[in-house]
């Protein structure tokens, strides 16, 4: 086999969660080893730990623009999900029931935006991921918030910056302003955690410039500033330089 | 400066504006005979009122968002002003009006507006368009005292300064997202305008934060379970539709009655968890109205 990695990167799409697996012993004998994701081992499977790779290209029949930001959009989306989730199903000690409350509608608002871009999708859609929060203290309020934080900011991030990857025909302006729909809860979302950890942090200067040309503009993040970010959480390699949509 | 250049780069952040220059095409063919120092002077010139053209036509333009969007931000930012005591030949607020403690909060509020402005202005002031000026702010809602005031007591009562800061604020949030689509072709203003949006979506939540602490009945995000702050013919412009819970992109209407959306298990409450979870965008116009209530 060539030492080519072009599987990777091209915007072939995948069959259903499949994943390119590359363990690092293959790698160095130059050798790519395609197997689907089941938890199933495969006695050549090499003792070294083993990432699956995700494109956003993966699994989308109809790869445009619009298509490949929705499915970025949508990862985030199940990520965030996934921690509420973990959060709800053992809130910390030292949560108020008002905070619980709170959290459980941060919880409800995720899979409302996870469901709807896994409905406008369809067959366009990546697999449903796999998270890990191994990571996080979640057994803590002070650590569930830090989280939190970090988890929002980067989504009103990421948001912000997918508004010029839109199609500027009819069709991304529809695209666009539904992410625009989303963008404002996910900072409400942001100044709430943010001051219920520090009172009166819901824009610091972390996340709102306060000096310059850009003074009092959020905070913007490509998609692979974003991703490197969120490496810890996801259980795939997620590669965003192999579309243009999110070069 | 490298006026092709630019032209390319302008043409390629917007398709379309080549053919709205239309008429100045021209004047463009003639830029391109010129040479030497007559060039380098004239083309900033010509290009501006060229670009300004191309960017002036049409229902809504480029400059009428960004000049909406200054209009407000000049608004916020006088209204914050006033209440830190920042604005001369104003009445002075109480002492203590702001608790010591959330003054910090409404000081970063108010360098926001204010940084805003400053960008705006830029932009306006960049493309040759008319930077909204004279305008005189009157936030108890009685313009100048030609009407009754909804909110007369919004520099001595503080709650009354909180509804009126949540609704300008919430506004603005709607009144950025109905922009969106106009600016979508200028990429340097599109994302400006979401950056903006954004911030004041936080601020939005901070205010409603600050609300809920005081014992309103309200939520950082907009809820249908949220008490009303509104009157009819008022101000009510500012929440209406946002009780919707049909979302359609792109010809697919998202089905969430059919969703497994309901984690709570709370029947038909999932569906406000819905309205909650969208910010809906608000015509130039409807902004416009409502910024009016504050302005004479």
């Amino acid at each position: 086999m060539s030492d080519k990695l072009t599987p990777f990167f091209t915007s072939t799409p995948l069959p259903r969660r499949t994943f390119l697996r590359a363990a690092g012993a293959t790698v160095a004998t130059s050798t790519l080893v395609l197997a689907g994701c089941s938890d199933d081992d495969d006695e050549n499977t090499p003792a070294t730990p083993v990432t699956p790779q995700l494109s956003y290209t993966n699994n989308v029949r109809n790869i445009t623009a619009n298509n490949v930001v929705f499915n970025y959009l949508y990862s985030l989306h199940q990520l965030t999900l996934a921690f509420y989730q973990a959060v709800v199903a053992a809130f910390p000690t030292g949560m108020t029931t008002a905070e619980q409350a709170g959290f459980t509608d941060l919880r409800d608002h995720e899979l409302i935006y996870t469901e709807s871009y896994k409905y406008l999708l369809g067959a366009n859609g990546i697999a449903p991921l796999d998270f890990t929060f191994a990571t996080l203290t979640l057994t803590t309020r002070a650590g569930v918030l830090a989280a939190a934080k970090k988890f929002e900011d980067l989504t009103v991030a990421a948001y912000n910056d997918v508004v010029v990857r839109f199609s500027t025909d009819n069709t991304g302006k529809e695209y666009l302003l539904f992410a625009g729909k989303i963008a404002s809860v996910k900072a409400r979302h942001a100044a709430y955690v943010r001051d219920l950890e520090v009172s009166g942090s819901f824009a610091g200067t972390d996340v709102v410039s306060n000096s310059g040309d850009l003074a009092g503009l959020d905070i913007m993040l490509a998609p692979s500033a974003v991703v490197t970010e969120l490496v810890p959480y996801f259980k795939v390699t997620v590669v965003t330089s192999d579309t243009a949509a999110l070069a | 400066m490298n006026i092709l250049k630019l032209l390319v780069n302008l043409t390629e952040a917007d398709p379309e504006l080549l053919a709205r220059l239309g008429s100045r095409r021209e004047a463009l063919t003639r830029l391109g005979s010129l040479t030497g120092k007559a060039a380098v002077a004239t083309a900033p010139l010509v290009l501006g009122s060229a670009l300004r053209q191309a960017y002036g036509r049409g229902a809504q333009t480029i400059t009428d968002s960004l000049s909406l969007a200054l209009t407000l931000e000049l608004l916020e930012n006088n209204f914050y002003s006033r209440a830190l005591g920042l604005v001369p030949n104003t009445p002075a607020v109480p002492a203590g009006f702001i608790p010591a403690d959330l003054r910090p909060g409404i000081v970063t509020v108010q360098q926001h507006e204010q940084q805003h402005v400053a960008f705006l202005t830029r932009a306006l002031q960049a493309s040759g368009a008319d930077i909204p000026t004279n305008l005189n702010f009157d936030f108890t809602g009685s313009k100048n005292g030609t009407q009754s005031a909804p909110f007369a007591d919004v520099f001595s009562n503080f709650d009354t300064f909180l509804q009126v800061a949540q609704l300008l604020e919430d506004t603005g949030v709607r009144a950025y997202k109905g922009q969106l689509a106009t600016v979508q072709s200028d990429r340097v203003f599109l994302t400006a305008a979401a950056r903006i949006h954004s911030v004041e979506a936080r601020h939005a939540a901070h205010i409603r934060t600050l609300r809920r602490n005081r014992n309103a009945t309200v939520k950082p995000w907009v809820s249908p379970t949220d008490q009303s702050i509104t009157t009819a013919g008022l101000t009510d412009a500012v929440y209406a539709g946002e009780e919707n819970t049909t979302q359609r992109v792109a010809g697919q209407t998202i089905p969430f009655d059919q969703l497994p959306i309901d984690a709570a298990g709370v029947g038909q409450t999932a569906l406000q968890k819905v309205q909650a979870a969208f910010d809906e965008p608000m015509t130039a116009t409807t902004a416009s109205n409502l910024a009016d209530l504050f302005i004479y």
